[in-house]
């Protein structure tokens, strides 16, 4: 549309200003001086303990290189995988379907509300030890744990964004004609978008590590399960490159899902400082509490 | 055009709108005035039909009515354009049209160059500017005013009234403004209705004898030093009875 109005106002607005080179790489460089050093120190320190406690890193890659090479990895990625996304799916499918529910209707929400509370204070240890009664071993029970786990944080996510919808905003709609669809497009998809989104991120890390939990301890496959094995045969360096591929498996997914979100919501820039605090957040135990986002202003 | 007609509005058992009714020109603003809570923005929810009276009929077409809110009340993932053309959603207009029509109307209130910005980037002025650009969007055949000014620095307020001024008389809309300023109340509105405090009632009723055009600081100052003796505009600042011994200069049109 060369002649229309919207390409003569300047679209330059909307992209951040370039920050020059040395800025942007900064960081990169001092995360990465950081490993190294560590890998460092790591292989300082190695020798003087026996390989069963702590093998040197060349081992560590040798392992992994290993795990690449037998293509031993791809099965248990598989497995871990399927538990993870899939008791993340049955989570957000259950959990945020109940907490859209209970966030429209009090009585539901007054209802559920003590329920959620209970299986958030219950650790998911509890429950795999559950699982292994009603389910065996087999992938049931490392799905059904991990949905389970991520479920009321998803459900108090989805009670959260409903009730975070300002009033104010309906009487927008309400005065400029938008019902029915109209409404759910300009309105509540966004705005539940804009709040789940954020809870989903958190959620499907928190999948990971209770799907390899749950492997460990009663699964026969997954990432889990082979480090089970590997500690088993006192094969410290390949426990330590499983690790290593769950820590690239969780990144992945967590760079994939937030890329995403940045691409849905394009007008809540994370700033760098609250990636951060997320980031530490991520990985702290807090996360089998149920999220609580900052209030949008 | 009667707009209301003998409204009555109960909040509980507590009655909020005692008897009150409106009429409006085309082409002209009429003000509201009235002491802090006492319902003024209860009557334009009524004008909206974001609420319905306890008794008493409101004659508006809903879907030709426009509110600009007291804050700029916009959605934070549209644009400005995009929040500008909101009204124009349920009107089945094409989409590029749309965005061309809310582009123009961004370039009419001086946002131009921010047409693409979200609304965390703009300034409170801007935002408010929008919110004015999303009510003329809809070509509104009445359109409410609630204290939209109140919280903008000078300059923005007097262009943003120049706007709306402008925009009533070429487009011949209805336009109820509610305001506590009395100096914006004489360059803006045609008439000005002076509520009491609860239960609201019309306890005054002042007609602007200039005509928008030559409504010059002169004036406005010369009206406004009058209109503050008159005990009902006083009260709807909460003062009782500021200048006792200059009742006389009371205007007679009550």
């Amino acid at each position: 549309m060369p002649n229309s109005p919207v390409s003569k106002t300047r679209p330059a607005a909307a992209i951040p200003p370039a920050r020059p080179l040395g800025q942007t790489l900064r960081p990169g460089l001092m995360g990465l001086l950081s490993l190294v050093i560590l890998l460092l120190l790591w292989q300082g320190i190695a020798p003087r303990y026996p390989n069963v406690i702590l093998p040197p890193p060349a081992d560590v890659a040798l392992a992994l290189a290993r795990l690449f090479g037998e293509g031993q990895i791809w099965p248990a990625v598989g497995a871990t995988t399927l538990h993870a996304l899939g008791g993340f799916c049955l989570a957000v499918v259950v959990g945020g379907g109940l907490g859209l529910l209970a966030g429209v209707q009090p009585l539901l929400q007054a209802a559920l509300t003590p329920i959620c509370v209970a299986l958030l204070g219950t650790p998911p240890i509890a429950w795999l030890v559950l699982a292994m009664v009603w389910f065996g071993l087999g992938h049931t029970n490392s799905i059904f744990t991990v949905a389970v786990t991520v479920g009321p944080m998803v459900f108090t996510g989805a009670v959260d964004a409903m009730a975070t919808l300002n009033p104010q905003w309906l009487e927008v709609a309400q005065v400029y004609q938008l019902w029915g669809r109209n409404r759910f497009r300009c309105l509540y998809w966004p705005h539940l978008m804009s709040r789940l989104l954020p809870v989903w991120v958190a959620g499907l890390g928190l999948s990971w590590r209770v799907a390899i939990m749950s492997e460990v301890l009663a699964t026969p496959n997954g990432i889990g399960a082979e480090l089970n094995t590997a500690r088993a045969n006192l094969d410290t360096a390949e426990v330590m490159a499983w690790i290593v591929i769950t820590i690239a498996l969780v990144l992945a997914s967590d760079t994939l899902l937030r890329q995403g979100q940045q691409r849905l919501l394009p007008w809540q820039q994370e700033k760098a400082s609250q990636q951060r605090l997320r980031r530490s957040c991520a990985t702290a135990q807090s996360d089998l509490s149920p999220v609580r986002l900052p209030a949008d202003s | 055009m009667q707009l209301l007609n003998r409204i009555y509005h109960q909040y509980g058992s507590r009655l909020i709108l005692d008897d009150v009714s409106l009429t409006a020109e085309p082409g002209q603003i009429v003000g509201l005035m009235g002491p802090s809570g006492c319902g003024k923005t209860t009557l334009l929810n009524l004008l909206a039909g974001l609420q319905s009276p306890s008794a008493g009929a409101v004659m508006v077409d809903p879907s030709r009515t426009a509110y600009v809110f007291q804050e700029p009340r916009l959605l934070p993932w549209y644009t400005t354009v995009e929040n500008i053309a909101l009204g124009l959603e349920a009107r089945g207009m094409a989409p590029l049209q749309r965005l061309q029509l809310a582009c123009t109307l961004a370039e009419t209130v001086g946002l131009a160059d921010a047409a693409h910005l979200y609304p965390t980037q703009l300034s409170g002025g801007m935002q408010q500017r929008v919110n004015l650009a999303r009510a003329f969007a809809v070509n509104p055949r009445l359109l409410l005013l609630d204290e939209p000014f109140s919280s903008l620095d000078m300059g923005t307020r007097r262009q943003l009234q120049q706007l709306v001024m402008a925009w009533v008389q070429q487009h011949q809309t209805t336009a109820v403004l509610v305001t506590h300023d009395l100096s914006e109340a004489v360059t803006l509105v045609d008439e000005l209705l002076v509520l009491s405090a609860r239960p609201a009632r019309l306890v005054y009723r002042w007609r602007n004898e200039r005509s928008p055009q030559v409504r010059d600081p002169a004036y406005v100052y010369r009206t406004l030093s009058a209109l503050q003796t008159i005990p009902e505009i006083a009260a709807s600042f909460g003062l009782e009875n500021p200048f006792p011994t200059s009742q006389e200069v009371r205007p007679h049109d009550r």
